[in-house]
């Protein structure tokens, strides 16, 4: 029962995920590695709003309610997938093309296999779910929806109101292999981390060579917090892939100029926003993005049609992001749960904000720069972009501003917010890190860019 | 120095073959090390006693390196004078230098992730917490007659290791819910240091867990 539940946790979501995004991404040149990780995240974010809506309207949350539906989907889509596929090349933004396989592109993969592989051991057999949010909130929702089949009891549960993908997916699993499983209930955070390693491979493959994208992804995996994320029940990572997912479709929105490509990145941040309630201020970040790519990057406000340009596209963007929202919203008003944390959600403008900003921007260095938690990785970033900043791709830029957003945003949640307490504690590394793996795995795929630019032009 | 430039990948996956290479000989004797100078810390956080160790290092490894620029430029200043104007050699020479820098530091880190991986799941937090969860799962498995538990410990509920305990425990105990102590079946004591003397006449001690925690079972449920 297990090992063909286990088969179905693997290859539902991913199927699923792959063929409802194939439409979406008609006509566009999309490597299969960024194909099937956002597939995949697509398919377990498929699944929990499935799971979430049956739940809501009271239906029965058994495993026949829930799989098949979604496999009669999928089948139904099956056909119209060669169609979707383009097998044509793609435009990258480095002539320097690797032709061979080459021994640094062994090495580099075998160090990711290693990480990949040690992830999976822990996640399966080395450490239970112990971690604090798990055992008092996400793990801990999970088992009880699946010992009691219901959202009744929600609002009495510990957190209310954090948003729920995260538990569902566990308990869609435990459905799966039958049982409430201590160490397999925890592989959707292991297929997060697979996803998460597959979407910046597959997005510096679209741009770069094999090498450089293999370089970037080690790069990442060198973090010790995003790989200490890959086996702990927390909901950061899930909401860092979505997150990414979603900055990295926008970038290549502006890219194609393919519109539907703002659709998926709305589904992405609503799904986000789905995941832990951080999700909801980061859809405002993409906005921005949005905003700044559509026109006043360009300074192109005086073009005729240009507010009208900018009006769809966040429209484009805002439509899935509202519709999952107000799906949970409208849950949330049915079911008496409350919309924020209290002591955490609510703004606050106290009267040492001020004097807050040195604290603020002194947590964020220490983080970065101090702690083990990152390896090198914004040290490479800050050296890199020392060296580069007059002469900065375009792509490179509209990276940059991502990241120089998600500062912003975490800044003002520690200025503007109760939050701001956690970094006043001796341990101050309660909330911090979490904020800054959200958009971590952006600064990996920059950092590998301004190499490409500094290193290989040259030549 | 163009030509090393180019083949950046191939640096990087060298250099990272060899870090992997020597990594878990170095791990344990650094750490032994670390753990001597220090005292003997946990590894919980990012931090070693609410420092980073490494920082001194990267310190004292960015001047050796600055000192290292300085000896580069005045020898091949002193073999061709050319060379002390030349800005384009001292771009790559700062280049070069922080690919030997982000190596060090990536070296360096890597312990530390490995330390994590390797040496702190032996030791702390995840055996105590294996510890615990075992003895969960074994409470579980010998008494099935107890369909509701109580949690009684001279901990402080309110704030952690007691917070985190409790917690721990009614979520592996799940479905079966903790209760006060009047509605349930069996007591768990948690760091008690007379559980002996806190047991309720209705309940026997039927198992020691250790020298402070214990179960005790009603009584009509053992006979």
């Amino acid at each position: 029962m297990i090992t063909v539940g286990l088969l179905i946790v693997i290859l539902l979501p991913s199927l699923l995920g792959t063929f409802v995004l194939t439409p979406f991404l008609m006509g566009l040149k999309i490597n299969m590695f960024l194909r099937f990780s956002l597939g995949s995240g697509l398919g377990w974010g498929i699944i929990s709003l499935w799971i979430f809506l049956l739940g809501a309207f009271g239906l029965p949350m058994n495993l026949a309610a829930i799989n098949l539906p979604l496999i009669l989907i999928a089948l139904f889509l099956l056909p119209f997938q060669r169609r979707g596929v383009s097998r044509a090349g793609q435009p990258r933004l480095s002539s320097f093309k690797t032709k061979n396989i080459s021994f640094s592109d062994i090495s580099l993969a075998s160090i990711l296999f290693c990480c990949v592989v040690y992830s999976l051991i822990s996640n399966l057999k080395f450490v239970p779910i112990s971690s604090w949010d798990g055992i008092s909130t996400i793990a801990f929702k999970a088992k009880f929806f699946f010992y009691e089949g219901t959202f009744s009891f929600n609002k009495d549960l510990p957190h209310a109101s954090y948003p729920l993908l995260v538990p569902l997916v566990m308990m869609w699993e435990a459905l799966n292999y039958g049982q409430w499983h201590e160490y397999l209930t925890k592989f959707v955070f292991f297929n997060y981390f697979l996803n998460t390693l597959l979407l910046v491979y597959g997005f510096l493959l679209h741009l770069l060579d094999k090498r450089w994208a293999l370089m970037g992804t080690t790069l990442m995996c060198f973090a010790n917090y995003f790989i200490l994320h890959s086996y702990i029940v927390y909901r950061d990572l899930p909401l860092a892939f979505y997150t990414c997912s979603a900055i990295l479709l926008i970038l290549l929105w502006k890219m194609n100029q393919k519109d539907s490509l703002l659709v998926i990145a709305g589904i992405f941040s609503g799904l986000g926003a789905f995941t832990k309630l951080e999700g909801m201020g980061y859809c405002f970040i993409e906005i921005v993005l949005i905003l700044y790519l559509s026109g006043i990057q360009f300074n192109m406000l005086k073009k005729p049609g240009i507010f009208k340009s900018i009006g769809f596209n966040i429209l484009r963007f805002l439509l899935p992001v509202m519709i999952i929202l107000g799906s949970y919203f409208i849950f949330k008003m049915a079911f008496h749960v409350p919309f924020g944390e209290g002591g955490k959600t609510e703004m606050t403008i106290a009267f040492d904000l001020f004097l807050r900003v040195p604290v603020v921007a002194g947590a964020f260095v220490k983080n970065l720069f101090g702690t083990i938690y990152w390896n090198w990785n914004w040290y490479l970033l800050a050296a890199c972009f020392l060296f580069s900043f007059n002469r900065l791709r375009q792509m490179e830029r509209n990276l940059l501003t991502a990241i120089y957003l998600f500062f912003l945003a975490d800044a003002a949640l520690f200025l503007l917010t109760p939050n701001y307490r956690y970094l006043l504690v001796e341990n101050f590394d309660v909330l911090l890190p979490r904020l800054i793996l959200h958009f971590f795995p952006l600064a990996p795929i920059l950092t590998t860019l301004m190499l490409n630019r500094i290193f290989v032009k040259e030549r | 120095m163009k030509k090393l430039f180019s083949s950046l990948p191939d640096i990087i996956s060298l250099a990272a073959i060899v870090l992997f290479l020597c990594l878990f000989v170095m791990a344990r004797c650094f750490l032994f090390r670390l753990s001597s100078l220090t005292g003997g810390v946990t590894v919980s956080s990012g931090f070693f006693n609410n420092i980073n160790p490494y920082l001194n290092i990267y310190s004292l490894f960015a001047l050796a390196l600055a000192a290292g620029f300085l000896l580069i430029v005045l020898i091949k200043t002193f073999q061709n004078k050319r060379f002390f104007y030349d800005i384009k050699i001292y771009r790559r020479l700062v280049l070069s230098g922080i690919v030997l820098g982000a190596f060090m530091i990536g070296l360096l880190q890597v312990i530390m992730q490995l330390n994590y991986f390797i040496y702190a799941r032996r030791t702390q937090p995840y055996r105590s917490l294996q510890g615990i969860v075992d003895n969960i799962g074994y409470v579980q498995r010998k008494y099935p007659v107890c369909k509701s538990f109580a949690f009684e410990t001279d901990l402080s509920l309110d704030i952690d290791p007691g917070m985190f305990l409790h917690r721990l425990w009614k979520y592996f105990l799940f479905p079966k819910v903790i209760k006060n102590v009047s509605e349930a079946d069996c007591i768990i004591f948690l760091q008690k240091e007379c559980y002996s003397c806190d047991c309720p006449a209705s309940f026997q001690i039927a198992e020691k867990l250790s020298a402070k925690d214990a179960v005790a079972v009603r009584k009509d449920l053992t006979q």
